[in-house]
């Protein structure tokens, strides 16, 4: 078997060798006199005929003009897209329902939404959102305008539903925090709307008193899920719960929807809120010091919203 | 001594000379690369000139950091060649051998010398493709296993076995042929 093998590769390699040889022998070709005299002016020639017709035939968009062109028309592009964005955005910012800026607004304000990737941000953004609508709904009455109001009501609704469905999934170190802060600015939209109640136009009543519903529902889901008094807002100083005066919760936060420390009949003008309970009208001293809504109300006020409301 | 990449270069600048240097110096090898991969010298003659036309027309596009002039050069070739290739495979085996048959041999030539060229062409031809691209480009056109490689686009080990089976093969077909 070795010898076999051995046999088979010793008459390969001769095979090789004898092949290498023939061609190591053979003479090679003359080459043409056609192509060693005269060749290379054909190629000069043919080349240059080539370049001719390929330059006149050359595609637009390999010229070096056209791509300066194209350059100078895309940078031209993208700055009046970055302009008119700009524009649009601080034109949108004082937009109110019914006007043509409103939608951008919206838009703007959930695209920022969109770019935020804390959970946390989303809620107070919403939440700002949420101050945004109501401070709209008051230039609205105070203006006599109904026009759009339609679309403010939409937009109030999504924001609390947003802001309520975020705190499920903000961290738990965070959510009461942010709760307590909610609840608080429900709570101050709900006396405001109150007041707005006997003001409203007959076209304004009926979105208002929607959303007055909406924010009582919402305070009591809130105080339900939360504790801050929801399990037993019927019962008069339970812990936890609101009594008739609006007086302090048994958890002894200080928040208008556990009454709070000054909820004292002798002291404050009661307010019935939308969800039954009552709360003494929102302290302007109080909210001025509480870093965590000035925040917001500054994002709302200048139209962006900071990532360090609140130092945590 | 000038290297075909310093001369590509000036050519490409637009010195006529330096072109002239490279066709002196890559005319033999081209043109023996298609004569022994063809059935006959007039295809021969002017794909080696469309080499060359192509090769003056795309100078910019040669990139020295890549390969060799002499490889972009050849690799054009192969691109011809296998078009070529393509297009004839139409043509019948017989018409091939008759044109073989009827290819003269040019002024200076002896009959015999003639006689052996034909005969290695013709087992040169009964060889797969790429086995007979290896054994033109390394005797004919003193390439080196790197430069053949790079112009078929395969390993320097895949290009030294081809060469092996590729004589192998050849020197069998000789032998069947009694050229021994």
């Amino acid at each position: 078997m070795a010898l076999k093998l051995f046999g088979r590769g010793r008459e390969a390699a001769e095979l090789e060798l004898a092949a290498e040889a023939f061609l190591e022998e053979t003479p090679p070709p003359e080459i043409p006199r056609a192509l060693r005299d005269y060749g290379l002016s054909r190629v000069m020639a043919l080349a240059s005929s080539r370049e001719e017709s390929r330059g006149g035939k050359e595609p637009v968009h390999r010229r070096p003009a056209f791509a300066r062109r194209l350059a100078l028309i895309l940078l031209v592009c993208v700055l009046v897209l970055a302009g008119g964005t700009s524009v649009t955005y601080a034109a949108s910012l004082d937009a109110m329902p019914g006007s043509t800026l409103y939608g951008s607004k919206i838009f703007f304000e959930r695209a920022l939404l969109f770019f935020t990737i804390s959970r946390t941000e989303d809620a107070r953004l919403e939440m700002s959102y949420c101050e945004r609508r109501v401070q709209e709904l008051e230039r609205l009455l105070r203006g006599g305008e109904e026009q759009g109001r339609e679309r403010w009501l939409q937009e109030y609704l999504r924001n609390l539903d947003g802001a309520e469905s975020l705190l499920d999934s903000v961290p738990p170190q965070e959510a009461e925090a942010l709760s307590s802060h909610f609840l608080e600015m429900l709570e101050g939209h709900s006396i405001l709307m109150h007041d707005m109640r006997r003001d409203a136009t007959s076209a304004l009543s009926p979105i208002l008193e929607r959303a007055y519903e909406e924010c009582g529902a919402c305070m009591t889901r809130m105080r339900k899920r939360y504790g801050q008094g929801g399990g037993d807002l019927e019962s008069p100083g339970m812990p936890g719960g609101c009594n008739e005066n609006g007086g302090a919760g048994g958890d002894g936060r200080v928040s208008p929807g556990n009454g709070g420390p000054s909820g004292s009949p002798e002291q404050e003008e009661l307010i019935p809120h939308a969800d039954g309970s009552s709360a003494a009208p929102p302290d302007e001293h109080r909210q001025a010091e509480d870093p965590y809504r000035q925040g917001c109300k500054d994002a709302c006020d200048k139209g962006s919203f900071s990532w360090n409301l609140r130092e945590d | 001594m000038i290297s075909l990449e310093e001369l590509a270069q000036e050519a490409a600048e637009g010195d006529k000379g330096a072109f002239a240097r490279i066709y002196e110096a890559l005319l033999e090898p081209l043109y023996r690369y298609f004569y022994w991969n063809l059935s006959s010298r007039e295809e021969a003659e002017d794909l080696t000139q469309e080499v060359f036309v192509r090769c003056l027309t795309h100078l910019d596009a040669f990139d020295r950091r890549k390969a060799s002039f002499k490889s972009w050069a050849f690799r054009i070739a192969h691109n011809l060649l296998v078009d070529n290739l393509r297009r004839g495979r139409r043509r019948a085996g017989e018409e091939i051998s008759a044109e073989l048959e009827s290819d003269q041999p040019a002024v200076g030539e002896s009959l015999e010398e003639e006689e052996r060229r034909r005969a290695l062409r013709e087992c040169l031809l009964e060889l797969p493709s790429l086995q007979r691209q290896v054994l033109i480009m390394k005797y004919f056109a003193d390439m080196g296993n790197e430069e053949v490689a790079r112009v078929l686009g395969k390993t320097t080990g895949a290009v030294n076995a081809l060469q092996h089976r590729a004589l192998r093969k050849l020197g069998g077909v000789l032998d069947e042929r009694g050229w021994h």
